[in-house]
């Protein structure tokens, strides 16, 4: 076997790392906040084996709430909303972040329709306002761009043009059908720039010094993993990661491809699936500051009470699923050297009620870190076509999912090994037949991988 | 379902499929299939169904199918007005739910995918006149029986015609002469006795039916298979008169063929039964007639058997399984075997020896038969030197039991010494071995000598031919070296291989 | 009954409620729809909620509602200036300001965009509405059995456009369908102009408040999970809380009682509802069906079947935009226009089929339509016959 892979997850103060490689998990924890001492930890982890990738999970280290900066939000529809009605946002989150807030006219329908021409005088305006009032990151969503992102991108050139230093985070690359929650993405999203920028420019210098041939890559909120470049760009994917790290790396330690899993903590225990390798996703769960946004992240639910509780409450699930039940301990104890004992009883009292084909995990080191470390590329589009015929559904249909196993073969997936693991195609109700809704996931194997 | 009572001509939902419109139709649930179908309903709204009385075939038309949901709701009215069975369009979705309400319900369904109305049609007509449906079955039968010349072609027209039935020629001994030999298995049997020439029982034909037996259709494949009986003892007579009568011509042709090419092939001609036949009828058929090719290169065999049997009374027997096993290569009763012969530009006596051998392992020969091979050779002289050579070999081949094949050259000079076991020869060989025959293991050592003059008087050699320890073949040279006997002597040596082979013919 | 108001902590409740009478099978979410009238509300002040006897009968009304996709109109929210163009038109053919506001059916997004116009135009919303479900036509109401005309029908569309047609209630329908999907996919529209007092015979009374009930029912089972939450905190892992600050509903504790929760859950909605369980357990089968889609009742239609747990029974459902039908074992049990439900076991949520796996648990409930609805013209306009089913009613058995 060439080479290992480490997952390392950013939080709370400290680095939990893991090395995973020739049958072998070795673990290793430091403080998060000094990069010599980081350092010295993966290489002291390697013990001299090469090191194929890192994997990051910083999920912890963009709180939009701590490390978010001002954003100037521009919505994009035909029409300004009357009175402002309509445009709050019931989570705090939001009007903290937002500095600015603006309406301009523009905007297409689901099926590409331009319902009004760009108001790209206003868009400037806006743009001027913002740089005065010192706002670092503009986020821009326009009504429909899922579909036809091209007054997102006008507006983007426009912004960039006259005022470069400005950072634009456009809806349509952020998340999915819904403006309210797109926006609020989008959002989240630019106020995350500047700190992404640092986080990801730090974890992959740390990474390099692990040589040349080792690659850095981030965890994503769907279970995914995804390029340096691509966070820098959307860090909003790049939360909640952990919850979908711990399930991917849950599966593989159970050696088994499609689960329900039960990840015990001190308190609680939250149960999540995972098929074909990947965490289940659900674009409608609550972000940071509960703030949902139209991005996938990995389902998890929350089960808590005493062991006995959330053991017969697992095993009343896990009764009820056709795929292999698995229990892991996720979570380190508080030094990050033995594990969390509360999670670990918890653990094994649900385990003790489950039948003998389910599996225990006690993990050899943080699970969210190993299973960070066997991420694989995964990418997702939620997107919305109209097809008279079959045929031209199916071609439509083929050529979104070729853009999906595009954007996998971007995060790294060794060529051929893409593959679209759902793909749905749900038609909308009460409108003309031929409206489709698409719903696609793809993933694909990591080119590091042994 | 069976009630009593039912009147013995209504056909039930399995005849229906056996040899009745719902054959064509694909069977989602085939459970309760005793049911005996009274009429056909043809329903374009779901309300007739309430109307259909017990033992009705429902068929949905087509407008009616408009989903699984259609299908379940026509489903559950026709169990509760227990139907008989449901017949439904192809439709989209219907699926496994359908069919295990079905089951539940032990109600068949069953799907069309072409015009249901149709189905109806062909429904009500074969359950107005039950006894046609069954006669129309019986009477193709009949027409094909008699169109088909030999038993194999007329028990496939049973297994190809009859719809869930396979039949099977089988002889007293069990074996089977044509069909399907899985009807031997089978857990529900028809049969009858078919008569051999003779008129005595000569075979039995066996039908193995599938699926849950009713008692109808069980009648209706015996009469099919009485109907089959006639041809099928004809065809008998006819094969065996073919298959004589076709060697008859087969010798003739042959012997006129060497007579051309120069005299008779090797000595054994001119005796034993071979040499009666000569007077015959002098019949000479061109060989062209028979489709022999003549001129080119060609490799003959010889098949004989240990079995002292007349060859006339094998006969038949032996050519009609070579014919089964080998359709393009004739055999033509010669001297105490019989002989074929293949003919190429490339033929080579190895390929020869190889394939005989498959086809005797294959050939369902009723007495034990060995072949030798000839030499390959050009033309008709070539061919009658060759089955010379063929027949030299298998006289050493008969020893070895049943599918030896074994050629001239492998054999080399062997083949002599073989042929030397006549009667004169193993008179006098007895006298000479007298002595030695008379010991208590007198065949033993018999035996012993022989392969010990074959090894050039190498007993360790001899010992590995025979099978045993060196010392035992030691001890046996004493005590043929006791009774006066000398291998050692080169002016006794030959004299003494001869005799030996001379005898062990009848040593076994 | 005077002095209630639709104030914007009502508006999870009605979500709720409205999710639950929409009857499932438009599958899309409508959860947009509730930040967005909370953020109306708390710039317009309450809404007051009134009964048809409140008001003066000679007071002018209309019935809100909105046609097309939920989908659309989450992708783009109604600007909150809609109803007053609506208002506008009517009272121009009115000669008089419209005195308040009815739904068209309080179900589904349509629960709430009454609500929204109500309180732009500061009119009193009237608790009754025209359906007390979801059909997929605007003039499948008992408005129309009662004889009340749909047009003038005033609507704006997702694009701004603006448009009031005088015609016949079905070519009403056909001519706003097809202008919905030219026009972005949603159409905001005020019809069935009328006067308070004709209400009496052509409304279903207490639409509204029986939809913030059954709303108020979901949540409370709903907030067992997040009290539950609250009281733990942090995830396994530490750091960043990446649990939902609001609890979706059936975030639950699982086991604190002796019954599992949907038991409690569908105890209480049948005594709320006055609905029956059909029975329970797992979708064995879910796809489309071959039912052809007619140009009036746009969508796919879908079939599914449920494996119930308790009797072995199979419970076939056909799905339209809606649950149009239940066959239990082939047997016809319910249908439109009585509504039929799924509520996901795992989840404690309203689902439909286009939620919905192979393998999921849920219940099925019906819930009696209003008596109108049974009756022969009632039948006739949303019965299954009106759904391309050839089947007659339950209630039309023995007649």
């Amino acid at each position: 076997m060439a080479g290992a892979r480490i997952g390392v997850r950013l939080g709370a103060g400290q680095a939990r790392a893991a090395l995973v490689g020739g049958g072998r998990i070795r673990h290793a924890v430091c403080r998060s906040g000094d990069g010599r001492g980081l350092s010295r930890m993966l290489r002291d982890l390697a013990q001299g084996t090469p090191v194929r990738s890192v994997t990051w999970d910083v999920s912890a280290e963009l709180d939009p709430a701590s490390s978010g900066s001002p954003v100037a939000s521009v919505r994009v529809t035909p029409r300004p909303p009357a009175r402002g009605l309509g445009t709050g946002h019931p989570s705090p989150l939001l009007p903290a972040l937002v500095r600015l807030q603006a309406a301009v006219m523009g905007g297409h329908d689901l099926f590409g329709v331009e319902l009004a021409t760009l108001d790209i005088y206003e868009v400037f305006r806006v743009a001027a306002a913002a740089q005065a009032e010192g706002i670092g990151a503009l986020a821009l969503t326009a009504t429909g761009a899922v579909g036809c992102p091209h007054h997102e991108l006008t507006a983007a050139e426009v912004v960039r043009e006259a005022f470069p230093q400005l950072r634009v985070s456009l809806s349509h690359q952020v998340g999915g059908l819904g403006l309210l929650d797109r926006e609020a993405a989008t959002v989240i999203n630019a106020a995350l720039l500047s700190r992404a920028e640092q986080v990801v420019a730090r974890c992959v210098r740390i990474s390099g010094r692990l040589g040349a041939s080792t690659s850095a890559w981030f965890v994503a909120g769907d279970g995914g993993r995804i390029s340096a470049e691509r966070l820098r760009l959307l860090p909003v994917l790049g939360l909640s990661a952990t919850g979908a790290a711990a399930l991917t790396g849950a599966a593989r330690l159970a050696g088994v491809d499609d689960a329900v899993v039960g990840l015990a903590g001190p308190d609680g225990l939250s149960v999540g699936h995972v098929r074909d390798g990947l965490p289940n996703v659900a674009t409608d769960r609550p972000g940071p500051g509960g703030v949902r946004m139209a991005v996938p992240q990995a389902s998890l639910t929350p089960i808590r009470g005493s062991h006995a509780d959330t053991a017969s409450a697992f095993a009343l699930l896990a009764e009820h699923d056709q795929h292999t039940a698995v229990i892991a301990v996720a979570g380190g104890g508080p030094d990050g050297d033995a594990p969390d004992e509360a999670a670990t009883g918890r653990a094994r009292s649900a385990a003790a009620r489950l039948p003998s084909t389910s599996v225990l995990v006690e993990p050899p080191a943080e699970l969210a870190a190993i299973g960070a470390a066997g991420t694989e590329p995964s990418a997702w589009l939620d997107t919305v076509l109209y097809a008279e015929t079959s045929e031209v559904l199916a071609r439509k249909r083929a050529a979104a999912e070729q853009r999906a196993l595009t954007l996998v073969a971007e995060s790294g997936a060794r060529l051929g090994s893409e593959r679209v693991v759902s793909s749905r195609a749900l038609s909308l109700s009460f409108l003309r037949s031929g409206s489709y809704r698409l719903l696609v996931r793809a993933g694909g194997r990591a080119e590091d991988d042994a | 379902m069976k009630r009593a009572g039912r009147p013995s001509e209504q056909l039930t939902v399995d005849e229906l499929v056996r040899y009745g419109p719902l054959g064509r139709a694909e069977t989602l649930v085939g459970e309760n299939l005793a049911r005996p179908v009274s009429r056909v309903a043809l329903i374009s709204d779901l309300d007739q169904v309430r109307h259909c009385g017990p033992g009705t075939a429902v068929v949905l038309s087509r407008g009616l199918a408009q989903g699984a949901w259609a299908v379940e709701s026509a489903l559950r009215l026709a169990w509760e007005r227990s139907a008989a069975c449901l017949v439904s369009p192809a439709v989209a979705g219907l699926d496994q739910a359908t069919a295990q309400l079905a089951r539940r319900m032990r109600l068949p369904v069953f799907v069309v995918t072409g015009d249901t109305a149709a189905c109806a049609l062909d429904l009500a007509a074969a359950i107005a006149s039950p006894d046609a449906a069954r006669a129309r079955l019986a009477a193709r039968c009949a027409e094909l029986f008699a169109e088909r010349s030999n038993a194999r072609g007329i028990v496939g027209v049973i297994n190809s015609e009859v719809p869930g039935v396979t039949a099977a020629l089988v002889a007293p001994d069990g074996r089977v002469l044509a069909g399907q030999a899985s009807v031997d298995r089978a857990e529900h049997r028809v049969q009858v006795d078919v008569p051999g020439p003779d008129g005595r029982r000569w075979a039995e034909l066996v039908a193995a039916t599938t699926g849950p037996s009713s008692p109808s259709w069980s009648e209706t494949v015996l009469l099919i298979l009485r109907l089959a009986r006639g041809p099928l003892a004809a065809s008998v007579a006819r094969e065996r008169l073919e298959a004589v009568h076709g060697a008859e011509r087969g010798r003739a042709a042959l012997r006129a063929l060497f007579a051309s090419a120069g005299a008779d092939p090797g000595p054994a001609a001119q005796k034993g039964p071979a040499g009666r036949d000569r007077g015959d009828d002098g019949l000479a058929v061109p060989e062209e007639a028979l489709g022999w090719r003549v001129g080119g290169r060609h490799v003959a065999v010889f098949l004989r058997s240990s079995t002292p049997l007349d060859t006339a009374a094998a006969g038949p027997g032996v050519i009609s399984a070579w014919q089964e096993a080998v359709d393009d290569l004739p055999l033509v009763p010669w001297d105490t075997g019989w002989a074929s012969w293949w003919t190429g530009d490339r033929i080579e006596v190895e390929q020869v020896a190889s394939a005989l051998r498959r086809h005797l392992a294959r050939m369902r020969s009723p007495i034990p038969l060995s072949a030798g091979v000839g030499r390959a050779a050009e033309g008709a002289e070539g061919l009658r030197e060759s089955l010379s050579q063929a027949m030299l070999a298998a006289g050493v081949t008969v020893r070895d039991g049943h599918g030896t094949v074994r050629s001239f050259d492998e054999l080399g000079f062997r083949v002599l010494l073989a042929s030397l076991s006549q009667p004169e020869l193993a008179g006098s060989a007895r006298t000479v071995l007298a002595d030695l025959l008379s010991a208590p293991d007198g065949p033993v050592l018999v035996t012993t000598l022989a392969a010990l003059l074959d090894c050039a008087n190498s007993t360790s050699q001899a010992a590995a031919r025979l099978g045993v320890h060196r010392n035992t073949v030691l001890g046996r040279v004493e005590r043929i070296k006791a009774r006066g006997v000398d291998p050692d002597r080169p002016d006794q040596r030959l004299a003494l291989h001869l005799a030996c082979y001379a005898l062990l013919p009848e040593l076994g | 009954m005077t002095g209630r108001s639709i104030t914007v902590a009502d508006v999870p409740a009605l979500l709720a409620g409205a999710e639950f009478f929409s009857t499932n099978a438009a599958g899309e979410g409508i959860e947009f729809a509730g930040f967005w009238l909370e953020d109306i509300l708390a710039r317009t002040g309450p809404v007051e909620l009134v009964t048809a006897d409140e008001l003066d009968p000679d007071t002018p009304c209309a019935a809100v509602g909105a046609m097309g996709s939920t989908v659309a109109m989450a992708e783009l929210p109604p600007s909150g200036e809609e109803p007053l163009v609506l208002a506008r038109s009517l009272a121009g053919r009115f000669g008089a300001p419209l005195g308040a506001i009815m739904p068209l059916n309080a179900a589904s997004v349509n629960a709430l965009q009454p609500v929204a116009a109500a309180a732009v135009l500061g009119l009193p919303l009237i608790d009754c509405d025209g359906m007390g479900r979801v059909f997929p036509l605007i003039h499948q109401t008992t408005y129309e059995l009662a004889g009340l005309s749909l047009s003038p029908l005033a609507a704006v569309s997702a694009g701004n456009d603006s448009l009031l047609l005088d015609t016949g209630s079905a070519r009403a329908e056909q001519i706003a369908r097809s202008i919905t999907q030219a026009a972005g996919g949603w159409l905001l529209c005020g019809m069935y102009p009328t006067r308070v007092g004709r209400l009496r015979e052509a409304a279903i009374h207490g639409s509204v408040s029986r939809t913030l009930k059954v709303g108020r029912l979901l949540r409370e089972h709903a907030s067992d999970g997040a009290t539950a939450q609250a009281l733990v905190g942090d995830p396994p892992w530490g750091g960043a809380s990446p649990w939902p600050a609001h609890a979706g509903p059936g975030d639950g504790e699982w086991s604190r009682r002796g019954t599992a929760p949907h038991e409690r859950l569908l105890r209480d909605l049948t005594a709320a509802t006055g609905a029956t369980v059909l029975g329970g357990g797992r979708v064995v089968e879910l796809g489309p069906s071959p039912r052809q889609a007619g140009i009036v009742y746009p969508g796919n239609p879908m079939s599914m079947v449920v494996h119930d747990h308790d009797s072995g029974r199979l419970i076939r459902l056909e799905a339209h935009n809606e649950l149009v039908l239940a066959l239990a074992d082939g047997a016809l049990t319910a249908a439109v226009p009585d509504l039929l439900c799924l509520l996901d076991r795992g989840t404690l949520r309203m689902t439909g089929p286009e939620r919905l796996t192979v393998g999921d648990q849920v219940d099925v409930l019906c819930v009696p339509a209003a008596p109108v609805w049974h009756s022969v013209h009632g039948l006739g306009l949303g019965g299954p016959g009106a759904f391309g089913f050839p089947l007659r009613h339950p209630r039309q058995e023995g007649r």
